[in-house]
């Protein structure tokens, strides 16, 4: 076996293994094994300017290294030259990422605190009306689990709710309707509330 | 080894292309969340419509098409091709703004008057 065909099959064999590769990961982008749902989302849950920026200038880029490597002749090779722009472009955009993380942690508003919701959002009350409420998580990584939710309401006059969120409405309602009626609180989470009227 | 060369190209066009075009497919049809892309938050917790933001879009998207067609034209030079004149300051400037107008309403009270 001459050196030249060891090149080859070992060249091959890498190019077997890149290519797996990168056709694996696009097959588990493709059926949401990699989840790019939040590839530009900030912590709390907004779209991110400055990350869609960057994303769009890597690909840019990214893109043009490719047109001009496979248009060079006779072999693909790379740029001869490689403008000092780019680069500074890049920095650009990743600076004012940077920045704009540094912007946002700065303030708890741009921080998504973990915290509980109750569903149903909206019902209509009717006298001795028995609902049962239900809490989740949000602002946590997937699969996280459901804490101790400790449930209260206002006021006894507003009803009675038991430990498993089973909520029974007071017959007659009291005049004016109900406000802000159910509490759920968990420790570490900011707790939520819903009116019901 | 010509016979590697047109595999590497191919197994480049197929990756490149693929992640080109399945990120482009899920902005475009919201997969990839882009809620409250044009807004900004202030202080309180609150969203704003943001016209920085959309000076920002405009000025990235604008540049990264002209690098993009300037690539394409120049693709057997050999050479990346520089960005076009003025861009740098442009950019410089617009993503200034965009910093300036975040800061000041995520900093400062950020009521609406």
């Amino acid at each position: 076996m001459t050196l030249e065909t060891l090149e080859f099959l070992f060249g091959l064999v890498l190019l077997i293994f890149a290519g797996g590769l990168g056709f694996l990961i696009l097959i588990k982008i493709i059926d949401k094994t990699i989840n790019l749902s939040r590839l530009i989302s900030e912590p709390n849950g907004d779209a991110s300017m400055s990350r869609f920026q960057f994303l769009i200038f890597t690909f840019v880029i990214a893109l043009s290294l490719f047109i001009i490597v496979l248009g060079q002749k006779p072999t693909p090779d790379f740029p001869k030259t490689f403008p000092p722009e780019i680069l500074i472009l890049l920095g650009i955009s990743a600076g004012s990422y940077v920045v704009s993380k540094g912007i946002q942690f700065s303030s708890s508003a741009g921080i998504a605190q973990p915290a509980l919701t109750i569903a149903p959002v909206h019902l209509p009350l009717v006298a001795g009306q028995v609902v049962n409420f239900t809490a989740s998580v949000v602002n946590v990584p997937a699969g996280t689990p459901l804490p101790q939710v400790t449930w209260s309401v206002e006021a006894p006059a507003q009803g009675t709710i038991t430990t498993a969120g089973v909520y029974t409405a007071p017959n007659p309602l009291p005049g004016g309707g109900l406000r802000d009626v159910v509490h759920a609180d968990a420790s570490g989470f900011e707790g939520a509330k819903i009116a019901l009227s | 080894m010509s016979l590697l060369l047109w595999i590497a190209k191919w197994e480049v066009i197929i990756f490149v292309g693929g992640l080109t075009a399945i990120t482009a497919f899920q902005l475009l049809t919201g997969r990839i969340n882009t809620h409250y892309l044009l807004y900004g938050t202030r202080r309180d917790g609150s969203r704003y419509f943001s016209p920085e933001r959309v000076q920002l879009l405009g000025a990235t998207i604008a540049i990264a098409l002209q690098y993009l067609l300037n690539a394409a034209h120049c693709a057997d030079s050999g050479n990346m091709p520089s960005l076009p004149t003025g861009s740098l300051e442009i950019l410089g400037l617009s993503n200034a703004v965009y910093l300036g107008g975040k800061g000041w309403m995520m900093l400062t009270s950020g009521k609406d008057n």
